[in-house]
C-alpha cells in the first residue's frame, strides 16, 4: 500500500479503510447493465450528425428518453478556455466539442424535447456561460438556437434558481452523504453528461461520471466557498481545499464528509467523490467525444507526455458506469483494474467504486456494446493506434 | 534637438565620474542624458556637446500638471514585473487566482489623455534588489514604455553601470542587448502612435476621491486584456465614442451636460453606458429592462442600454469584469491563448488597415504552450516582430470563421502586426 499511495502509512490506510461503513465497500452484485453504443466518426463535419443519430438509434433513439422532457446537458469545459495544449483548440483536446454539443442539442430537439438546459461550472468563476464560452473561440449563438428553448447556465452558482438541490448519495456514499447542487441538475428529466474521452491524472481516467465533478457549486465546494452558507461572491478558484485534500469541509449548509478521519490524499478522495456524485444524481444518458481528444491527463495543466490525438470515437450509453467502462476499454484499459493496474496506478477506479454504490456494472462481460465492437474502436491511450 | 518628442533618455550613472564614459553611448540611440546634480563641469560639459541635458521636473502622476510645459514626467511608476511577496518568494495573486502584474500601462494610457499631444516619460524608484536585474528586466521596461507611446529614461543598477565601466563582458553583452533594444523600438514607434483599438471608453477625470478608483479600473481592465480607451470630462468630445460599444463612466459626481449630450446619443444608437446613480440621472428616457443583474439596475433607452450601479463602486476588478461581461466579449477584437502573464496593447493604423498587437511579458519566462492570437476579423497577412528577432511571416489559421497566428517563442516583447482585408 505505502508504494501505490504515497503518503499514507499501511497503518493509516487500513485505519482510515476501517472507519468506513461497510455499506461502501459492498460488492457489486446488484448493479446494473445497460447497452452501450459506440460509433466511428472521423471529425466534426458533415458526419457528425447522422452518427450521432445512429449512436443513439442503437440505444433505441432519442424519443424515448426526451420527448416532453426537460433535458439537462453537463459538458465540460475544464480548466481556462485561455489555456491550449500547444496550438491546439480546447475542443480539440481538453474541452467537449461545440459541434458534438450542438449537434446532440439538435437531434435531442427533433425529438421532442421541451426545454435544454447546457450547463457547466464553468472554470473558476460565475460568469455567464455565453460570455465564458466566447473566451474559447466559440460562439454560443448556434447552441442556443440549435433547438427549441435552448438556454445555458453556470452552475457554479445558485445561478437563476432561488435554492441549491439536495441530492443524496444512495447507501451514504463514499465521503459525501450528499450533495448541494444548481436548480438545473435537479429542475429536469433527464440529466445527459456530455464527457470527452480522456485519461486523469488523480482518477485515472475521465469519462462521463468525472464529468459531473464540475457540477459542485464553488459558492459551497469551492476554495473561496462559505463558511456556513453558500457565497455567492466566492465563485472563484478551484475545488482543491474541500474536494482534492479535503483541507475543509464545504459550507455547512451541505451535507458534510462521514469522516473527516478518512484519508487526505486526492487520488484516494477524487476517485470516492466521483463515485458519489454519479450515484447522488445519476446520468441518465452518457455521451462521450472521442473524435479528437488527448493523451496524458486531463489538460494542458498536466506533467508528462501529453499529445493530441484523434480515436475517431464516439459513444454513448444509458447508464453512466457502463459507458464508462467500455470507453475505458476502447482506451486500452481493462475496466475491471483496481489500484495499482493502468489507467488506476496511483489511484482508486471510480468504476469500482460507483459500482459498490449500485449505480452499474464495469463487467463487460455483462454489457452489451451495439455498433462498433470495443476491438474495433480500440484506441490505445498508451502505445499508440491499436 | 530642442524637441522632448525627439529625446531617447538615459539616467548617467552616479557612479560614472568620467566623462571617457560617454563613449558607450555612441553606438545607441539615446540622445538625451539626465545627469546628476553633482555632474562636474567636465562631464557635463562633455556630455553637452553631443546631448541633450534638460532638466527635467518629475511629479507624481496624482499630482502632475497636466497642462505644464511640453514634456509631462511621472516619477511614480513601477518596475514593470510579476509581483512579487519578499516574504514567501511567491507571487502575489490577484483576484482571478491570476498573479498580479506591476504594469504600467494603463498608466501611460492616462497620461496621454490627460495630457494629448505632449511627451510622456515614466520611471520610478528603482527596485528592491537592483543587483538582481536581467537583461529581460531592462527591455521590458524599456519595451513596456514605448509600446504604449511613452519613454522610460534607461537606468542602469549601480552594480552593472560599474561593471559596464570596467568592460567587464556581461556588463557589455547586457548593454549590447539593451541597445539594440532600444534602437528597435524607435524604430517601431508609430504602432503607439495610432489610435487603441477598443470597444470600451473609461470616462473619469483621475482627480480628488476619482483618482484612486479610477486608476485601478484602467489597471485591472488592462489585466483582464480588456482594451480600452481613456477619455476626460474636461475635454469630451461625440468623436471619442468613435467605435466605441460601452462607456463606463466611473466618477460618483453629476454629469456635465457637455459629457450627458453625447452619451444620450450613444445610449440612444445602442450603446451601453455604465455608470453610478448621480451621473446616470442626466440620461432621459431610460425605462426599466427586463433584464436583471446582481450589481446593476438596468435601463433601456432607445436602442441601447443604461447599466446603473447600486451602489458605489466597491471592487475596480468586479467593476472591469461587470463592464466587459455587459458589453459582452463578443466585442474582444483580439484573444489570447496561453497568454499567461502576458500583457497586450492593441492599436490600429489610422486607414485602419493594419492592427499592431504589442504583447509584454511580466513573467520574463517563456509560456509552456504556444501563445497565439485569435481575432474574428478576416487577416490578409500577418508579421511577428521582436527586437531580437527581426521579423518574421506567420502563417494564418482559419478555423469557424476566426483567424488565428500561432507565435514563436519570444522572451519579453513582440509584436504581431495584422493586415486586416475589410477593415474594421
Amino acid at each position: 500500500m505505502p508504494d501505490s499511495c504515497p503518503g499514507i502509512t499501511r497503518r493509516g490506510f487500513l485505519s482510515a479503510a476501517s472507519a468506513l461503513p461497510f455499506s461502501s465497500v459492498l460488492p457489486a452484485n446488484a448493479a446494473p447493465a445497460s447497452t452501450v453504443s459506440i460509433a466511428r466518426c472521423p471529425d466534426y463535419g458533415p458526419a457528425l450528425t447522422p452518427v450521432l443519430r445512429t449512436l443513439f438509434d442503437q440505444l433505441g433513439g432519442l424519443a424515448g428518453i426526451v420527448r416532453g422532457k426537460t433535458v439537462s446537458i453537463k459538458i465540460n469545459l475544464t480548466g481556462s478556455p485561455s489555456q491550449r495544449l500547444g496550438t491546439t483548440p480546447a475542443e480539440h483536446a481538453q474541452y467537449t466539442h461545440p459541434a458534438v454539443v450542438g449537434a446532440t442539442v439538435r437531434l435531442m430537439g427533433e425529438a421532442g424535447a421541451k426545454r435544454i438546459r447546457i450547463v457547466e461550472g464553468c472554470f473558476a468563476c460565475d460568469e455567464p456561460m455565453e460570455e465564458f464560452i466566447l473566451q474559447a473561440g466559440w460562439d454560443p449563438m448556434p447552441l442556443l438556437n440549435a433547438a427549441q428553448r435552448v438556454e445555458m447556465e453556470n452552475t457554479n452558482t445558485l445561478g437563476k434558481g432561488r435554492r441549491y438541490a439536495r441530492f443524496a448519495t444512495p447507501k451514504g456514499g463514499h465521503i459525501f452523504p450528499g450533495f448541494d447542487l444548481n436548480h438545473a441538475y435537479e429542475e429536469c428529466d433527464v440529466l445527459v453528461s456530455i464527457a470527452k474521452l480522456k485519461e486523469h491524472a488523480t482518477c485515472g481516467v475521465t469519462l462521463s461520471m468525472k464529468n459531473m465533478f464540475g457540477a459542485t457549486p464553488l459558492t459551497i465546494y469551492g476554495d473561496h466557498a462559505g463558511k456556513d452558507e453558500p457565497d455567492e461572491n466566492g465563485a472563484r478558484g478551484g475545488r482543491g481545499t474541500i474536494m482534492h485534500s479535503g483541507a475543509r469541509g464545504p459550507a455547512t449548509s451541505a451535507p458534510q464528509e462521514k469522516d473527516p478521519r478518512s484519508p487526505r490524499m486526492d487520488k484516494w478522495r477524487m476517485p470516492r467523490i466521483v463515485a458519489d456524485i454519479a450515484a447522488a444524481r445519476p446520468i441518465q444518458f452518457a455521451i462521450i467525444d472521442g473524435i479528437y481528444t488527448m493523451s496524458g491527463g486531463e489538460g494542458p495543466w498536466n506533467h508528462g507526455p501529453l499529445r493530441a490525438v484523434r480515436p475517431g470515437i464516439l459513444i454513448a450509453g444509458t447508464n453512466a458506469v457502463c459507458t464508462d467502462s467500455v470507453a475505458t476499454a476502447v482506451m486500452g484499459f481493462d475496466p475491471m483494474a483496481v489500484r495499482g493496474t493502468a489507467p488506476f496506478e496511483a489511484c482508486d477506479s471510480s468504476l469500482l467504486l460507483a459500482e459498490q454504490l449500485g449505480a452499474g456494472t464495469r463487467d463487460l462481460s455483462k454489457i452489451e456494446v451495439a455498433g462498433v465492437p470495443i476491438k474495433d474502436a480500440l484506441f490505445r491511450f498508451r502505445g499508440g493506434k491499436a | 534637438m530642442s524637441s522632448s518628442s525627439e529625446w531617447i533618455p538615459l539616467e548617467w550613472p552616479a557612479s560614472w565620474k568620467d566623462p571617457a564614459l560617454l563613449k558607450h553611448l555612441d553606438a545607441g540611440p539615446f540622445n538625451c542624458l539626465l545627469l546628476p546634480p553633482d555632474a562636474s563641469p567636465d562631464l557635463r560639459a562633455a556630455a553637452e556637446k553631443k546631448f541633450a541635458c534638460p532638466t527635467v521636473a518629475w511629479q507624481k502622476a496624482e499630482e502632475a500638471d497636466w497642462q505644464k510645459g511640453d514634456l509631462i514626467a511621472i516619477k511614480d511608476g513601477v518596475w514593470p514585473d510579476l509581483s512579487m511577496k519578499e516574504s514567501a518568494g511567491d507571487a502575489q495573486a490577484g483576484p482571478t487566482g491570476a498573479p498580479w502584474l506591476d504594469a504600467n500601462g494603463w498608466l501611460i494610457q492616462m497620461a496621454r489623455c490627460r495630457a494629448p499631444g505632449k511627451t510622456i516619460w515614466i520611471r520610478s524608484d528603482p527596485p528592491e534588489h537592483a543587483e538582481r536585474l536581467t537583461p529581460d528586466h531592462y527591455v521590458l521596461a524599456l519595451s513596456e514604455a514605448s509600446a504604449y507611446g511613452a519613454r522610460r529614461p534607461l537606468w542602469l543598477a549601480p552594480a552593472h553601470a560599474d561593471a559596464l565601466s570596467r568592460g567587464v563582458g556581461a556588463a557589455v553583452n547586457t548593454w549590447d542587448r539593451i541597445v539594440k533594444a532600444a534602437r528597435w523600438q524607435e524604430e517601431h514607434r508609430n504602432w503607439a502612435q495610432w489610435t487603441p483599438f477598443a470597444r470600451l471608453l473609461i470616462i473619469s477625470d483621475f482627480s480628488g476621491p476619482n483618482a484612486y478608483h479610477a486608476s485601478e479600473v484602467l489597471n485591472l481592465s488592462a489585466r483582464r486584456s480588456l482594451s480600452f480607451r481613456v477619455a476626460e470630462p474636461g475635454r469630451f468630445a461625440a468623436a471619442d465614442l468613435g467605435g466605441i460599444k460601452a462607456a463606463l463612466y466611473v466618477d460618483a459626481q453629476p454629469m456635465p451636460a457637455p459629457v450627458a449630450a453625447p452619451l444620450q446619443k450613444f445610449v440612444e444608437s445602442g450603446g451601453l453606458l455604465l455608470c453610478m446613480k448621480g451621473p446616470g440621472a442626466a440620461i432621459r428616457n431610460a425605462r426599466p429592462s427586463r433584464e436583471t443583474h446582481p450589481r446593476f439596475d438596468l435601463f433601456e433607452c432607445g436602442k441601447g442600454r443604461v447599466a446603473v450601479s447600486k451602489t458605489e463602486w466597491e471592487d475596480q476588478y468586479v467593476l472591469a469584469q461587470d463592464a466587459h461581461l455587459l458589453m459582452s466579449r463578443r466585442n474582444d477584437a483580439v484573444r489570447l491563448f496561453n497568454a499567461g502573464s502576458l500583457m497586450l496593447y492593441h492599436t490600429a493604423s489610422p486607414d485602419g488597415k493594419t492592427w499592431a498587437v504589442q504583447l509584454l511579458n511580466y513573467t520574463r519566462f517563456a509560456p509552456a504552450h504556444s501563445v497565439s492570437v485569435q481575432t474574428w476579423q478576416a487577416v490578409k497577412s500577418a508579421r511577428f516582430l521582436t527586437p531580437e528577432g527581426g521579423t518574421a511571416v506567420l502563417e494564418i489559421h482559419r478555423d469557424t470563421g476566426q483567424y488565428e497566428v500561432y507565435l514563436p517563442r519570444f522572451s519579453v516583447y513582440a509584436a504581431v502586426e495584422l493586415e486586416l482585408t475589410n477593415h474594421a
